[in-house]
């Protein structure tokens, strides 16, 4: 028996847990078990990929399997994670299409969450980039399905949690870059107005993403500063550097958990504030794309700082129309119960995939909070106000919610129908999925 | 780079031999991979010549067939740089003291097939003047145990054949390189309990064969030279009153 836990650290469960090497071996377990769920590298934050009974972790079904150089198409096993598909690919040209703010996501990791990133906006999530998927479905067969073939079947699995079934293998498409440099510019909005238009105004942009200070009050309140970025062409790299930087060393790592004294509304009022003044001046520049994409996959086990008892996470998204309210709401009721958290971050969606995937037009925020009875108290409440206004809320980071508190909008019925129900997760089964 | 160099690896199915791989593909080698039912590699050779942009090529080879081992050299795409072994099984000491046929097909598939293959391909390399041969041992034949010496004494016999072919071979420029592994976590030790800190990872016994491939010598991965050091020289009279 294994104890596994999402991200968050926040439910550590007690488990089985099984390391298929071959698809042969996987087939082989998958035929004898009655109840499972597959997970990827573990970076879900909650507990959406742990099977109290069996959880079968995919990430030494990690290779790739065709590669055509002329469009970009990958055929891969789905433990490859997309750090795996930078370091090969990147220096060929290519990068990934969509990627969440961590590279240490596996393939069907990032398929069953529909992972999102800061184009959102623009090109939608992962699931608008892969060409079809290999699913171990619940007629216990290995069928493929895309788009044109299984459609129903592929739209489900896409953003299902892999509830409909085992993803083993994909085939993704990726983009063309001419270098590994993102020009980032940064925009200062005073109040959460100001943030909000400043999506409108910016949404040509390829990358948007707006971290904000969620402990400013009075006429701070909402502040944010909105990070844009384009992938900056060949000709705008100088000779000297290179056009493909490699990926960064890890700066520094957490070997221990931190003391749970050490957050608390001061250090990270501090902190906000902090961040606020050093970027506010910052105007246009180039990074490379490992500290544009992924700034904390720099801070090994990062997960660590919120002490032992770990964190949870809380997503949603609210229709445009609602985001001033709602958002109003949602900072204020931080601030009154003084669950301040490090990171913040808000971000605007397109029009998403339907079925079970998360990102749909609106507005979306993220939030941190350290794993306490309190805090869980105070993300019901937020829970309640994304309900009344018509939110979703994204699976993916969720471990507080009972199916009661759980309304996105899908088919339910639908969905049973593509449900393999030998596939349960501990979300799955707390929200009646 | 050591762009067009080739490296043969034997028993590549092992996850040793497959840390392996990726090592001297990721250094820009050449790939020659041989084993049982080798088309279950399929999926490996797509990935490590997608990842390395390296040749991969693959043969059909069973360790107990010595029958067939010229052939299988005479196949190869061109006599590799560098042949490396990592066959091996660890069988179960308590069913094989009782069982003829298991003893012997440990024995036969830890000592005599490494042993006469890498002694046929010795012959090749002598013949032409060069090429380095890499064998992986074990620190389980440095002294037999109760608890595996079936294993450890076919450890210990290719342990020794390595040692008189790096002998032999001095003044012929190939050098005999010996890997003395202690506890590796790959399928082979699946659901045996190993000791975390003194427990190593292929990719870190990959690497170390990566440092040590133009050595000629035996190699302990730290820090087994002092366990084995200390366990060697156990007197005999104490040795065989403790559990090991």
């Amino acid at each position: 028996m294994n104890e596994l836990s999402g991200w968050g650290r926040f439910p550590k469960i007690k488990t089985k847990e099984l390391t298929p090497q071959s698809k042969s071996e996987l087939l082989e377990i998958l035929r004898h078990s009655e109840s499972y769920i597959p997970r990827g590298n573990g970076r879900s934050y909650g507990d959406s990929a742990i099977n109290k009974n069996l959880t079968i972790t995919m990430t030494r079904m990690n290779r790739f399997l065709q590669w055509n150089h002329a469009s970009g198409e990958l055929v891969a096993e789905s433990g490859v994670l997309i750090a795996d598909i930078i370091d090969t690919f990147l220096p060929r040209g290519w990068f990934p299409y969509v990627t969440p703010g961590t590279k240490f996501v596996t393939l069907g990791g990032a398929i069953a969450c529909d992972v999102h990133g800061k184009n959102h906006h623009k090109d939608g999530s992962f699931g608008n980039f892969v060409n079809w998927i290999e699913v171990f479905n619940n007629k216990n067969e290995v069928v493929r399905c895309s788009p044109d073939k299984n459609s129903e079947l592929f739209h489900w699995t896409i953003g299902g949690m892999g509830l409909t079934g085992v993803i083993i293998r994909c085939s993704i498409q990726l983009k063309k870059v001419e270098s590994g440099w993102i020009k980032q510019q940064t925009v200062v909005n005073n109040n959460l107005k100001e943030t909000l238009q400043s999506f409108y105004e910016h949404k040509e942009a390829t990358y948007s993403v707006a971290w904000i200070d969620c402990l400013a009050k009075g006429k701070s309140f909402g502040r944010s500063i909105l990070m844009l970025g384009e992938h900056a062409q060949k000709r705008e790299i100088d000779a000297k550097t290179a056009i493909y930087p490699k990926r960064k060393n890890k700066k520094i790592t957490f070997s221990f958990d931190a003391p749970s004294f050490l957050l608390n509304n001061f250090t990270v009022s501090a902190f906000n504030k902090l961040y606020f003044n050093l970027n506010k001046n910052k105007q246009s520049f180039y990074v490379d794309w490992d500290t544009y994409f992924y700034p904390l996959d720099s801070i090994g086990d990062w997960n660590r700082m919120y002490g032992k008892n770990g964190f949870f996470q809380f997503q949603c998204v609210l229709p445009r129309e609602f985001s001033e309210e709602g958002y109003t709401k949602i900072l204020s009721t931080i601030q009154k119960k003084s669950s301040g958290t490090f990171l913040a971050v808000l971000k605007d969606f397109g029009s998403g995939n339907g079925h079970l995937s998360f990102p749909k037009e609106g507005i979306t925020l993220a939030l941190d909070f350290k794993a306490s009875q309190k805090n869980i108290e105070v993300g019901k409440e937020l829970t309640d106000i994304v309900n009344n206004l018509g939110g979703s809320f994204y699976l993916a980071k969720d471990a507080i919610m009972n199916s009661a508190q759980f309304n996105n909008d899908f088919n339910k019925e639908e969905f049973l129908k593509h449900r393999n129900v030998a596939i349960k997760s501990e979300q799955s089964v707390r929200l009646k999925l | 780079m050591s762009k067009n160099k080739t490296i043969l690896i034997i028993g590549a199915k092992s996850d040793i031999a497959l840390a392996v791989a990726k090592k001297f593909a990721s250094e820009g080698y050449n790939l020659q991979l041989a084993a049982r039912n080798s088309s279950e590699l399929d999926v490996v050779v797509s990935d490590l010549k997608i990842r390395y942009k390296v040749n991969v090529s693959t043969y059909e080879l069973d360790i107990l067939k010595y029958e067939t081992f010229a052939d299988v050299i005479d196949s190869l795409d061109s006599l590799p740089d560098i042949a490396l072994c990592a066959v091996g099984i660890l069988g179960n000491q308590k069913d094989d003291e009782k069982s003829l046929l298991n003893s012997s097909l440990v024995m036969r598939t830890n000592y005599e097939g490494p042993s006469m293959f890498l002694g046929e391909i010795a012959n090749r390399f002598e013949k032409r003047g060069s090429g380095f041969i890499i064998g992986i041992s074990s620190v389980a034949g440095d002294r037999g145990r109760a608890s595996n010496y079936i294993y450890g004494s076919a450890k210990s016999g290719l342990t020794s054949f390595l040692s008189g072919l790096r002998n032999r071979l001095h003044k012929s420029n190939v050098n005999v390189l010996t890997v003395l592994p202690g506890f590796v976590e790959t399928k082979m030790t699946k659901g045996l309990r190993l000791p975390n800190l003194i427990t190593a990872s292929p990719e870190s016994i990959s690497n170390i064969v990566y440092q040590n491939k133009d050595k000629s010598k035996a190699i302990y991965p730290i820090p087994w030279h002092v366990i084995m050091g200390i366990t060697r020289n156990v007197p005999e009279f104490i040795f065989k009153r403790i559990k090991l």
